[in-house]
């Protein structure tokens, strides 16, 4: 079954749209799951919760791509485990990492979040990674819309662990004078 | 917090990026090296796409040449497959793949060939082969011994070995009993098993499926045994090196271990009852942590000491090939001949089935016909014009 044919299963509110999903999408959906949360139940009820999710949500929605559209919601569900679980210091595996990582770019203040709430550092960041090219766009997405570890990120490109370090860092610089740039303040 | 807002808004970004980064992309280090020192890597790739391409090309048109003229391997076995064939089994590292915590593919980019010998990809620098006794397989060459082992520190080594194979035959029963039989002989157990009977007909025939736990000692002897008692159309092997995660988690283990023995220690000196309430809180902190890196290491040494291998068994009137043959064209011609015959008699056989079971519906819709025949007006018109020339 394609996207395109399990969407429309959603809309005709057929159960068999989300056992298709689950087929396709259902180890992906773990794979983003799992890089965020340590404990394998959780990710499992993430992407239980995620079908659940995209079930309550198509319709109205109708997303482009499907792939996407439950890569997000599984993540954005993960990250609210792991935040849950690092107020319990259960500890966040890569999510924790990440989260330092990025405090070198936003110190503080109110700006940011007001701005997150209208997309607009998504927005920025959109077209920050416009400006970049495609190893360096896919080694900061891998980091931090996935999660992937240093380690497997320089596996995936065929580099090693400190090049990765060293890349991910000057994104990070310049990611914090892009958003400066465009007014979001730091 | 600010920085976890952030980490939700690199969420927002555009789909596009998300499924890009999604894509195989193992590019050559040149190639990112070139993009870490902000060379234009497009162009390093560009020069290189033609070069490609053309060896892809070339490669593709000897493949079909070999396929066609002669008559083994290559395109011309697509379907054809015989009992030393090995699949081709290629696992990248797309995130559907490997999650987190869980073990990575040692074989990244393996392909077997018709002797069921095991090759790699030129990308592949680490060879491999079956570990030691206690970890895996214990022959080698072909389904009697898949993959050969060099320069693998094997004492350090902790592999998962699991295998799928397809598997015809024309006795389903004692197959069956067979697979049963293998698995007691090499102290496996079968973890699960589903056996539909088909509908007797030709183009439904009985089918099963086992996921069987293999000791690892006995995968490969396991492997080898079913070629006495069934025909081996395909065999895919995947092994999975967890020594990485394994001695990590080893390593967490002990620290904990140690972390749980200082903090005892230091609940009998503490006097103070809050003193006494902290350690407690941590120490069960440290206990939940140790339980679950404990569970962790019993799931990796399970899957380390029994290799599982999934067996799925078709009933056929006769297999695709027999034992070791690598049919030419005439063979396989011949074969076309005799399963279009073969088929042609499914077809019959199925026809006369349906017609059995469709026969009283037949009836009526027959009569409905030679009636509206029979009266017809313009019948009658032609039939009462003849009578009075006539």
């Amino acid at each position: 079954m394609d996207d395109l044919q399990i969407i429309e299963g959603f809309f005709n509110r057929s159960e068999d749209a989300i056992s298709s999903a689950l087929d396709k999408y259902g180890r992906y959906c773990g794979a983003v799951a799992g890089n965020i949360l340590s404990d394998g139940l959780d990710v499992e009820e993430c992407v239980n919760d995620c079908m659940l999710r995209a079930w309550n949500s198509i319709p109205p929605a109708r997303p482009a791509s499907l792939k996407a559209y439950l890569g997000k919601i599984t993540r954005n569900l993960a990250l609210d485990k792991a935040a849950a679980a690092s107020a319990q210091k259960r500890g966040g595996g890569e999510y924790t990492l990440a989260l330092d990582e990025l405090s070198e770019i936003v110190s503080g203040g109110t700006e940011p979040e007001k701005a997150m709430e209208n997309g607009e550092i998504s927005k920025a960041i959109d077209r920050f990674l416009d400006g970049l090219d495609e190893t360096r766009r896919k080694v900061f997405v891998r980091r931090y819309w996935y999660l992937d570890p240093v380690s497997e990120i320089a596996d995936r490109f065929g580099l090693n662990e400190s090049n990765v370090k060293t890349m991910l860092f000057r994104l990070r610089k310049d990611l914090a004078g892009h958003l400066k740039k465009e007014g979001i303040e730091i | 917090m600010t920085d976890e807002k952030l980490l939700r808004a690199v969420g927002g970004i555009d789909d596009r990026f998300v499924e890009e980064a999604d894509t195989a992309s193992v590019s050559a280090p040149g190639i990112v090296s070139a993009a870490e020192t902000g060379k234009a890597p497009e162009r390093t790739r560009s020069r290189r796409r033609p070069l490609k391409i053309a060896a892809g090309a070339v490669a593709a048109v000897l493949l079909f040449t070999a396929g066609f003229f002669g008559g083994s391997g290559g395109l011309g076995n697509r379907g054809y497959s015989g009992k030393n064939n090995m699949s081709a089994d290629r696992t990248d590292t797309d995130p559907s793949v490997i999650s987190s915590g869980e073990p990575r593919d040692l074989d990244g980019q393996s392909y077997s060939g018709w002797n069921g010998i095991q090759y790699y990809s030129e990308e592949q620098s680490r060879e491999t082969k079956a570990p030691n006794a206690n970890t895996a397989p214990d022959s080698s060459g072909g389904v009697d011994g898949p993959v050969t082992t060099v320069g693998v520190d094997l004492k350090n080594t902790k592999l998962i070995w699991s295998a799928t194979m397809s598997l015809q035959t024309t006795e389903f029963e004692k197959t069956c009993g067979f697979i049963k039989d293998l698995a007691v002989r090499y102290s496996a157990y079968i973890e699960n098993e589903t056996v539909d009977n088909g509908n007797g007909s030709a183009t439904y025939r009985r089918s099963a499926s086992y996921t069987v736990r293999v000791p690892a000692e006995n995968y490969n002897s396991f492997l080898s045994g079913m070629n006495d008692g069934c025909y081996v159309v395909s065999l895919n092997q995947k092994m999975t090196d967890v020594s990485e995660q394994y001695f990590d988690t080893e390593q967490k283990l002990e620290t904990l271990r140690n972390k749980h023995d200082r903090l005892e220690e230091l609940l009998k000196q503490a006097d103070k009852m809050e003193d006494i309430l902290r350690i407690e809180d941590a120490l069960t902190e440290n206990e939940y942590q140790i339980n679950q890196y404990q569970s962790s290491l019993n799931k990796y040494d399970s899957l380390v000491s029994y290799s599982t291998v999934k067996i799925s068994l078709k009933e056929v009137s006769r297999p695709d090939t027999t034992i070791g043959e690598q049919p030419g064209f005439f063979q396989k011609l011949g074969k076309s001949f005799a399963e279009g015959f073969a088929n042609a008699g499914a077809f019959f056989e199925n026809l006369a089935y349906w017609i059995s079971y469709h026969i009283i519906g037949l009836i009526v819709f027959a009569a409905i016909v030679i009636a509206i025949v029979k009266i017809h007006p313009v019948r009658r018109i032609k039939a009462a014009r003849a009578k009075k020339n006539g």
